[in-house]
């Protein structure tokens, strides 16, 4: 009688594991993976705000002044630069001679930088530009829209620069550096 | 001669009885039992799982930055859902983005929205960042066969801090019964 007791138990006993047992394994799953590459190669973007300035000088007193002074400024801020870059970038500048009753040298153009940003040293004043690129300003990261509002500046000469109408092409570029 | 009357009689019964059986219509009826267990099956099927995205250097390049990100080809990935059962699929990264010359891309940068037809979808109608935890897509309590959700991915980008590499990441998805 004893023992019927004990095989019966042991019978529920196992039964009940066996259902146990199956509702553990009652769940199923299913897995996948998926890859995602980007490539990111050096990049930069380079916008002129206010790219074409233009200055007339009257016969007035604020012109003999300019003359007298030996120079002409124009506005601030005109043009402005705006650098975008995503890696280690430099902009540098260039122009050409100028056009007009006679070739005004590029030297007579003069550049300031305005911001207080990565200026290169020199740019923080105005600097004589000239036909080759001179850097304005560098940077060892990645920059968004950052404004370099410039100023420019012409020489005046009452001997050599006669009436007329000087035109110069001012070049910047911006390029990102290495890798 | 009564006995051999009786025993003829017999054998002319027994004899109509056997040829009866013979020609009689048969009925014979038996059972069998069959038996068939169900357990709880899904599949999940990913097509074209890898992506990979060139930012070229050119007006293409600069527009991906401006905008601030680059979106993957649509229907990358494409997901199909099989389950005889209530189930939910889900989606996470494994790790983060490798790094790029130290520098760490955020998890969130990576994006991913899915659309399906079939009504059970239950996230990412939209894109939004994916992160190392499980997010639902969708989910039912109830079967479906051939559940086809055509996904993207969208990748954020920042001039400051995404600077030129090559950046990795795997993304899991799971489909489960539940």
């Amino acid at each position: 009688m004893r023992r019927s007791i004990k095989v019966f138990f042991l019978s529920v006993l196992f039964i009940s594991s066996f259902g146990f047992l199956k509702i553990q394994a009652a769940q199923d799953m299913d897995e996948e993976v998926s890859t995602v590459t980007l490539v990111i190669t050096p990049a930069c973007k380079l916008d002129i705000v206010d790219s074409k300035v233009s200055k007339t000088i009257s016969p007035d007193t604020d012109a003999r002044a300019s003359f007298t002074e030996g120079f002409i400024e124009f506005d601030a801020s005109k043009p402005t630069l705006i650098v975008d870059s995503n890696n280690k970038w430099k902009l540098s500048v260039r122009s050409t001679d100028f056009s007009g009753p006679y070739s005004k040298e590029a030297a007579d153009l003069m550049l300031k930088d305005l911001s207080s940003l990565h200026v290169k040293s020199g740019f923080s004043d105005y600097v004589s530009l000239s036909n080759m690129d001179q850097d304005i300003a560098m940077y060892t990261g990645g920059v968004k829209d950052e404004e370099h509002p410039l100023q420019y500046k012409i020489l005046l000469d009452w001997e050599k620069d006669v009436p007329g109408v000087y035109e110069a092409t001012i070049t910047y570029t911006l390029s990102t550096i290495g890798s | 001669m009564k006995t051999a009357k009786a025993i003829f009689v017999f054998l002319i019964l027994f004899s109509g009885i056997f040829i009866a059986s013979i020609f009689a219509a048969t009925n014979n009826t038996d059972t069998a039992a069959l038996s068939m267990e169900i357990p709880s099956i899904c599949k999940l099927t990913v097509q074209n799982t890898d992506q990979s995205i060139n930012l070229l250097q050119d007006a293409s390049g600069e527009a991906a930055y401006e905008a601030g990100y680059v979106d993957g080809a649509i229907d990358r990935p494409v997901l199909t859902v099989d389950s005889n059962t209530s189930w939910k699929l889900s989606v996470k990264v494994s790790s983060n983005w490798n790094s790029v010359n130290g520098y760490q891309k955020s998890t969130g940068d990576l994006m991913f929205k899915a659309a399906s037809g079939n009504g059970r979808q239950t996230g990412f109608i939209d894109f939004k960042p994916l992160a190392l935890n499980d997010q639902e897509i969708a989910s039912s309590s109830d079967g479906i066969g051939s559940g086809v959700y055509n996904c993207q991915y969208r990748i954020l980008l920042s001039w400051e801090k995404d600077k030129p590499g090559v950046y990795n990441i795997i993304i899991v998805y799971t489909l489960s019964t539940q």
